[in-house]
């Protein structure tokens, strides 16, 4: 009994050790991935983040004002309920507005650029100049003389039903904003939707350039856990891998912006013989959806996985092939994309080109950014009917040079091997779009289907 | 070294078997203890688990009562995606990372008997936590199946998220008002009403498992705090407050929690002192009193903490009495302050009560204590002194909010000391500390600091 013990608890010393291990134990080099990819700290990414927002505000900002029409902008919102594109104009470690905070950009024309204030109860860091100092009047009275003076031809509010990420304006500071302003000046306000989408879709170089390391750790992640470091087939479920994934994020100091997950597509035969369990079972093609957010951008990724039966050496070639065809897919939708096309118009020419090559296809793209569903240029051919009617507007909107995507889709193939049985493909991967060198991944794709032993 | 490992594996497991145990008896014996909230953080899956229940109790047994203390008998929430305001994931499952599309929840009390039922109106299915009613997806459109389902339901008065005092309650946005009013109709539309008070109910009030579990949220940013406060972390003369500054930030994401706010790390130096160093270098010194405010979110709960802490000089082994005596000061404003808590008193009672009463005892207070719990400055009754510019807005209108059993409070304040040793200069002890109101009155949740913590 007793020496049965000293091994019992040597094992139990040994999963105390790999589980110290898998611990997240990061020095000042911060965390990395498994590949030993680096991953920035929060300092790091910190830094990173001002650095670009500060050149967002000099080289982005005035064109897009002027693009607009609009010559002062107004962002308004409260303590805990930040307007959506609040987070992108206030430098970290911002983590929450102090009170109500109005940011207010003026434009003063192409010579004298556009100034950055606020009216705020503790100010706002950044170069913001706080107007409400000293504080003779209310916060909205001074918000008000303010503009009076300033004299804008149009004032552009956060309110917009199209865009939710432009519609940060609530009710209440709506009211109170018109009442402060009378209304003379209140009929100047406008929606700044375009504004709001221009600022939140437009990537500058730095950021394109970084874009690329950022899907690297998310391609990374799902090369750790679609292996048998994760699935040990038979007895890993669904759920288990994405518990898996979930933490994983946690450690490395990423945000998962969406709960990741794990689909099983099965053959007939092994759907038959498994029923409804969600235990990952040799012959499975395993299917993801995983995103992160990382110094500031998301990702938003599908990849597959095959898990080899006893003595395969490689995937069913059908299942290759139905991954092939939806690379081919990708290669058509990402050549249509051009400047100044709607989103309606891009995907029209995809649908079409791709059902003429045979192609059983269905292409649900949007933009990608601060935010995984993000807004901007959406290709999207799904049937307005069985989604939420505000998206129909959206694919109204042109493609503009420096934007990301997701480019997402499903694609259906029969599979021999499975009998024909048809195979979806749900893909997608972040590609950037620029006008000069059209639309492209920005950290390669998936070409083969990844193994599971 | 090598060989002996090889030989005897069995040795270095009784090895470490026999740490392990000791390292227990000197725990639980007479030295100090350890960190133990910190080493004991579940896994995501697990804090899924833990809070899906808590919501499913929280649903169940609170939501009710709050409704009927309002009078709405039809609460709607509404979000946009990417634009979830503060009250729609606290109704939504852990899982819930983001809102998908237009999420509309409905809240329909039936009366005492039947109960609250839970609706959406929104394109996701959530289970058992919400009832689909947007079944015909194709026939109509969201907000003219979510006319018809009101209609349908014909409530007295339907809350909806707008407000023009509280940040919690002003989820609504704009955008969506309109379209809400333009669907239900000028009848319909009549019968909207502020929720404002429902919603900061709702965050406010802590279940019987969430005030459990609270001490622990504590006791780890306790841990925290005594981590970052020591040798550990600081070397006197060459760490800045920057350094323990992105020290806590990284250690908190090390742990998967959540700081809600960027930690404040400052130094309260004596003017001799000051004269020595660099004004701004933001270099720890000895002879320093340094203050701390930090603040992180587990399980959904929030902390926020200030303690002090002194560097000691070459040869000091405990500060100067004259900072002890600030901290003690601070200690017994605290206990004034909390004396004064009960149910039904409102914040600005319980605060202007306490500032008269602690100004009569010689103590220099400044009180500025917040709820704390779903957020860090949170739902429910302020207690500010501050002079109406000095305070959040709308501070004083708030602060006639009465408190409600079961509520969480930041016991926040300054208290100012003249201390000898440092020529008769003014001490400013920023404090704070996490409290609960329950019907055994005003208590910390995981005790307070009592002495200051030494850097050596």
């Amino acid at each position: 009994m007793r020496a049965k013990n000293i091994p019992t608890l040597a094992a139990a010393f040994i999963v105390l050790a790999a589980f110290s291990f898998t611990l997240p134990a990061p020095g000042p080099e911060g965390p990395a991935m498994a590949s030993g990819l680096k991953v920035l700290t929060l300092r790091e990414q910190a830094d990173q983040i001002n650095s670009w927002m500060e050149a967002r505000f000099e080289k982005v900002l005035p064109a897009l004002m002027r693009r607009a029409g609009i010559d002062m902008w107004l962002v308004v919102s409260r303590e805990y309920n930040e307007d959506p594109l609040y987070f992108t104009m206030v430098p970290k470690p911002a983590l929450y507005s102090s009170g109500t905070v109005a940011l207010i950009f003026h434009d003063k024309g192409p010579g004298a650029g556009v100034e950055r204030l606020c009216s705020a109860p503790h100010g706002v860091s950044g170069s913001y100049k706080n107007i409400w100092r000293p504080r003779v009047k209310t916060q909205f009275e001074t918000l008000a003389d303010y503009i009076r003076q300033a004299d804008p031809k149009r004032i552009g509010i956060d309110v917009s039903s199209i865009w939710p990420l432009a519609d940060g304006l609530t009710v209440a500071l709506r009211e109170k904003l018109a009442a402060a302003l009378g209304p003379e000046l209140s009929k100047r306000l406008v929606s700044a939707e375009d504004l709001c989408v221009g600022w939140l879709e437009t990537r500058t170089p730095e950021e394109m350039k970084t874009f690329q390391h950022i899907c690297a750790v998310a391609h990374d992640l799902i090369r750790e856990f679609f292996s048998n470091r994760v699935i040990v087939p038979g007895k890993t479920t669904e759920e288990d891998a994405i518990w898996w994934i979930r933490q994983r994020i946690a450690s490395l100091g990423l945000e998962a912006w969406f709960q990741p997950s794990i689909d099983i597509v099965r053959s007939k035969k092994d759907a038959a013989r498994y029923g409804e369990s969600t235990i990952i079972q040799p012959g499975d093609l395993l299917h993801c959806d995983v995103g992160i957010r990382y110094i500031g951008l998301c990702t938003d990724m599908q990849w597959q996985a095959y898990v080899l039966r006893p003595g395969e050496k490689g995937a069913p070639a059908g299942l290759q092939k139905a991954l092939d065809n939806a690379n081919r897919v990708a290669d058509i939708l990402m050549a249509e994309f051009k400047t100044g096309r709607t989103g309606k118009e891009i995907v029209t020419a995809a649908m079409d080109k791709g059902r003429a090559e045979g192609l059983n296809l269905l292409i649900y793209t949007h933009p990608l950014g601060y935010n995984g569903h993000a807004a901007g240029c959406t290709p999207d051919a799904r049937d307005p009917k069985t989604i939420d009617e505000v998206n129909v507007p959206k694919w109204s909107y042109p493609l503009y040079s420096d934007t990301a995507y997701s480019i997402e889709f499903s694609c259906r193939t029969a599979v021999p091997e499975w009998d024909g049985q048809e195979v979806g493909i749900g893909y997608e991967e972040d590609a950037l779009y620029t006008e000069k060198d059209g639309c492209r991944f920005i950290d390669g794709r998936q070409e083969t289907l990844l193994l599971i032993r | 070294m090598k060989n002996r490992l090889r030989r005897s594996p069995v040795t270095l497991c009784l090895a470490f078997a026999l740490a392990l145990v000791l390292g227990a008896t000197s725990v639980s014996g007479l030295q100090a203890p350890g960190p133990a909230d910190s080493l004991n953080i579940l896994p995501e899956r697990e804090r899924a688990r833990v809070m899906d229940e808590w919501l499913k109790w929280r649903l169940e047994n609170i939501l009710p009562d709050l409704m009927r203390r309002e009078g709405i008998d039809l609460w709607l929430v509404i979000a946009n995606e990417s634009d979830p305001g503060p009250v729609y994931f606290t109704l939504m499952p852990a899982t819930t990372l983001y809102v998908v599309r237009t999420a509309c929840l409905m809240f329909h009390d039936r009366g005492k008997e039947l109960g609250v039922e839970r609706l959406t109106a929104g394109s996701s299915r959530l289970g058992d936590w919400y009832k689909s009613t947007w079944l015909d997806k194709k026939g109509k459109r969201q907000f003219e199946n979510l006319a018809e389902v009101v209609r349908k339901l014909n409530p007295k008065k339907i809350g909806i998220l707008t407000s023009p005092i509280w940040y919690f309650g002003d989820d609504l946005t704009a955008g969506l008002k309109d379209k809400l009013v333009a669907a239900l109709g000028p009848d319909l539309s009549k019968r909207l009403v502020s929720a404002d008070r429902l919603a900061v109910g709702w965050l406010e009030t802590r279940s019987p498992q969430e005030l459990s579990v609270y001490r622990h949220v504590c006791g780890i940013t306790h841990d925290l705090i005594r981590d970052f406060f020591s040798n550990r972390v600081i070397v006197p003369d060459v760490t800045t407050t920057d350094d323990v500054e992105w020290w806590f930030r990284q250690r908190v994401r090390d742990l998967g929690l959540d700081p809600w706010f960027h930690p404040g790390i400052s130094i309260q130096r004596s003017k001799a002192d000051s004269a020595k160093f660099a004004a701004d270098d933001g270099v720890i010194r000895r002879g320093d009193l340094l203050h701390c405010d930090v603040g992180l979110k587990y399980l959904g709960l929030h902390s926020d903490m200030q303690w002090s802490a002194y560097v000691l000089k070459p040869g000091e082994t405990d500060a100067p009495e004259g900072l002890k005596n600030a901290l003690a000061r601070a200690n017994r404003t605290a206990e004034i302050f909390m004396s004064e808590f009960r149910e039904g008193r409102s914040g600005n009672e319980i605060v202007d009560e306490s500032m008269r009463k602690a100004t009569a005892e010689g103590l220099r207070p400044l009180i500025y204590t917040h709820p704390i719990g779903v957020y860090g400055h949170a739902a429910g009754p302020p207690m500010d002194a501050r002079a109406v510019e000095d305070a959040p807005e709308n501070t004083r209108a708030r602060g006639q909010y009465p408190l409600f059993l079961n509520t969480a409070y930041s016991i926040e304040f300054s208290a100012t000391t003249r201390v000898a040793e440092w020529g008769g200069q003014d001490v400013r002890i920023g404090y704070e500390e996490d409290a609960v109101f329950t019907a055994a009155g005003c208590r910390f949740i995981d005790g307070h600091q009592t002495s200051l913590l030494l850097i050596r």
